[in-house]
């Protein structure tokens, strides 16, 4: 039953074309696709799919996927959303960092940057790869993030998107992704793990694919764990067993590591003429295994949070260049006793994904596939002691909310500090905080007497918005805050701002664009709601109010002011909330009860 | 009446017991989120956008609360409006004993007879159930509310012995 079907009428706005994308923003190299009618198109540059996530510095301009001896920066994902006191204990394998502000900066020829302002350039270089190819304007996007990622990695993921001026459709994990990929495009379908070790990250999720449902039921990983440190680990081994090795630098002697572990993806042993090495299969073998033993107790947690049994597993997909590790494969078939699906390309499948997701979320094709994710990571708050209250478990499917009540300790106090954090560690200091939260305005009582009702709203990007609400007899104050992690909305929005990421027309046609598109599809929803009905569910009062709600809007539409259209949309959003949710209301009745429980699925 | 304050129970139009046909509800959940999940408002107005989120919300809140039992019978006393802050301290001193040489006899066995103790938590459970479904319908959520705080206390025994 569709409640408002939109079916974008023939819109004046077609003049100019823009279309939405998958993007899958990895640590070394990004990709970026787009789905139409069932077919999968991944843009390449200089003749290739994967774009290396490279930003160099050419004579103080920033060129990204070339690298540029030592004026470059590799793997800028793993500092996303991370603070100068998260990295204090972390090795970054040749990149120069100044800590001493709250957000870690990279130094670039004197230069220095932010994780977020790099990664949209990434995003910026992406979209241009997909315009030149197009002709066409990338104005949406599904971004995929590792799936262990918490609130403020995904929100800085979203805040260089939004930089870059894209629009952002949903954030997506990356092995939800690639599961994607496999039960649409491979029509896949049981108990599925799915194993993605990247660059620098390694998740591991546990889904079932049924009738194009994806639910994951959970997932774990390590977000600092990938090909960059098997990398680390080859050079270490390298440089204790020959001498010669001495005279490099530690980059010359990670590139020679990466070269050799290529090699040994396929061959069975990996010669470097130069500095005359020599590297077996089972020399590697030996040296990943304490890191693939992790990954592997991992997999087996995740195992256990998602209350299926190792029987029930089907299948395996493998995702991310290092899962071409052949140690992966070999020690997953053993334990497991099930062949691995790799029909897809580990590299590409991601992007696949979120391809597919984008044209669904676009509106542009009538697959039917519902996607259920889960919150990663526990949410909580410090309770006194600095311990962690847990308010939303992890492995919650998302969209989903929590209250929890607080009280005042002191006589007459009107302000109150919450500090909210997210991890499974009983001790706050292990956990990530994501914020402090000034409660203020709360009405002088004595201690004990206030009410202050939190609200913890996870959206189903796996974003976090924290509300609350003082509830007493007289009063009821409502306080909105948002997690910034150390960057206060003022700074976000000057970085916006800064960032010349688009032409100016560009920028402005989005603007415009998007406020005519919510005008048109407000007016076009509710009319044919208010048809189909609008006399069954209101009175001639109520009808009447919304129909000059909407004429008002189609005034403003007619005056292209965009200040108007603006104040009027959110006029008629106000105006219909009660009759929207009346419509819904009614769906939801006759979805349940009206029906044989057999018809259901 | 809006959905919002429909209970979890109407949501998934099951009816109010201590157990219930987890097949019935995941079939009502899939069903009810192929309709609601802001993904299927991703390209709607915005007004619409917001309403899903929120059903949607209380969807995934409601199936999380239905799906296991303790979180169901919590929900069930809550909305008999049995307010649980006044009966905050759990009385029942015979069982508290039970739980403390329950700990000093896990401490002396051998890890071999743990499944069988597992066995005996799992009996009790089940006959707490039977008893919690009688005390539902004769509407004694005193009684209830103290069936529900063993079972918490059996499902630690449980995890304990199981790590």
């Amino acid at each position: 039953m569709a409640l408002i079907q939109i079916s974008d009428p023939e819109s004046k706005l077609e003049t100019k074309k823009s279309f939405s994308v998958g993007i899958d923003l990895g640590t070394t190299n990004s990709l970026i696709a787009e789905r139409n009618n069932h077919k999968i198109h991944i843009f390449s540059d200089n003749n290739s799919t994967l774009i290396p996530s490279v930003i160099s510095d050419d004579d103080g301009e920033l060129i990204i996927g070339t690298k540029n001896g030592c004026n470059s920066i590799t793997s800028i994902k793993r500092l996303m959303g991370l603070t100068s006191k998260d990295i204090k204990d972390m090795s970054f394998n040749n990149l120069s960092i100044d800590s001493s502000k709250e957000i870690p900066r990279v130094i670039l020829n004197n230069k220095k940057y932010n994780a977020v302002e790099l990664s949209c350039e990434i995003l910026k270089h992406l979209c241009n790869i997909a315009k030149a190819h197009k002709n066409n304007i990338v104005d949406s996007a599904v971004i995929t993030v590792p799936a262990y990622f918490n609130d403020m990695q995904r929100q800085a993921t979203k805040i260089a998107a939004e930089m870059a001026g894209i629009s952002v459709l949903r954030l997506i994990s990356e092995p939800t992704a690639a599961a994607i990929a496999y039960g649409i495009d491979d029509k896949q379908k049981g108990n599925f793990i799915v194993y993605d070790l990247g660059g620098g990250t390694f998740d591991v999720s546990i889904l079932t694919i049924k009738q194009g449902v994806f639910k994951v039921l959970s997932t774990k990983g390590d977000t600092h764990l990938g090909g960059d440190d098997i990398d680390e680990l080859i050079s270490e081994y390298l440089s204790e067993k020959y001498s010669k090795t001495e005279s490099l630098t530690k980059g010359e002697l990670i590139d020679i590591s990466k070269k050799i572990k290529h090699t040994l993806f396929e061959n069975d042993i990996a010669i470097e003429e130069r500095y005359n090495i020599k590297l077996t299969i089972d020399e590697l073998n030996n040296i990943i295994n304490p890191l693939i033993t992790k990954t592997l107790q991992i997999v087996n947690e995740a195992i256990q949070d998602s209350s299926l049994e190792e029987k029930d597993i089907d299948n395996i997909i493998l995702v991310g260049g290092s899962s071409r590790l052949r140690l992966i494969e070999k020690l997953l078939q053993k334990k497991y006793n099930i062949d691995l699906l790799t029909s897809l390309n580990p590299d590409t499948v991601v992007v696949q994904g979120a391809a597919i997701q984008a044209e669904l979320l676009s509106g542009n094709t009538k697959d039917d596939l519902l996607l259920l994710d889960v919150l990663p990571l526990s949410l909580g708050v410090e309770t006194y002691g600095g311990l962690s209250e847990k308010v939303i478990l992890r492995n919650t499917p998302i969209p989903t909310s929590a209250e929890k009540t607080f009280t005042t300790f002191k006589d007459g106090q009107t302000k109150m500090m919450i500090n909210i954090i997210q991890g499974e560690r009983e001790d706050v200091s292990e956990c990530i905080t994501l914020g402090d939260f000034i409660l203020s305005d709360i009405p002088s009582l004595v201690a004990g007497a206030a009410r202050i009702n939190v609200k913890f709203q996870v959206d189903a990007d796996g974003l976090l918005t924290v509300s609350a609400k003082e509830k007493t007899i007289n009063k009821e104050t409502s306080i909105e805050i948002k997690p910034s992690h150390g960057l206060s909305p003022e700074i976000i929005q000057d970085m916006i701002n800064m960032s010349n990421s688009r032409a100016e027309e560009d920028k402005n046609f989005r603007a415009i664009k998007e406020h005519l598109v919510e005008a048109e599809r407000a007016i076009y929803a509710i009319e044919e709601a208010l048809k189909m009905d609008g006399k069954k569910l209101l009175s001639e009062k109520e009808m009447k109010k919304i129909e000059d709600s909407i004429s008002k809007l189609k005034d403003a539409v007619k005056s292209e002011e965009i200040n108007l259209i603006k104040k009027e949309n959110l006029n008629l959003e106000k105006t219909c909330e009660f009759y929207v949710e009346r419509r819904m209301n009614d769906s939801i009745k006759s979805l349940i009860t009206g029906k044989d429980i057999n018809d259901i699925i | 009446m809006s959905i919002l304050n429909l209970t979890y129970f109407e949501i998934f139009d099951i009816n109010i017991d201590i157990s219930i046909d987890t097949n019935e509800l995941e079939k009502k959940y899939l069903k009810l989120q192929k309709q609601f999940h802001p993904d299927k408002y991703a390209s709607a107005s915005n007004v619409e956008k917001t309403m899903a989120a929120r059903i949607s919300t209380h969807i995934n809140d409601g199936y999380k609360t239905l799906s296991s039992l303790v979180s169901r019978v919590d929900y069930i006393l809550k909305i008999n409006n049995f307010s649980i802050s006044e009966n905050q301290t759990f009385k029942n001193n015979n069982f508290l004993l039970e739980q403390l040489e329950f700990s000093e006899k896990i401490e002396k066995l051998d890890k071999s007879e743990y499944p069988i103790i597992k066995e005996e938590i799992k009996n009790k459970i089940s006959n707490l159930i039977d008893q919690m479904k009688s005390n539902l319908i004769n509407q004694e959520f005193d009684i209830l509310y103290d069936n529900i705080s063993m079972i918490k206390f059996y499902d630690k025994n449980i995890k304990e012995i199981s790590e």
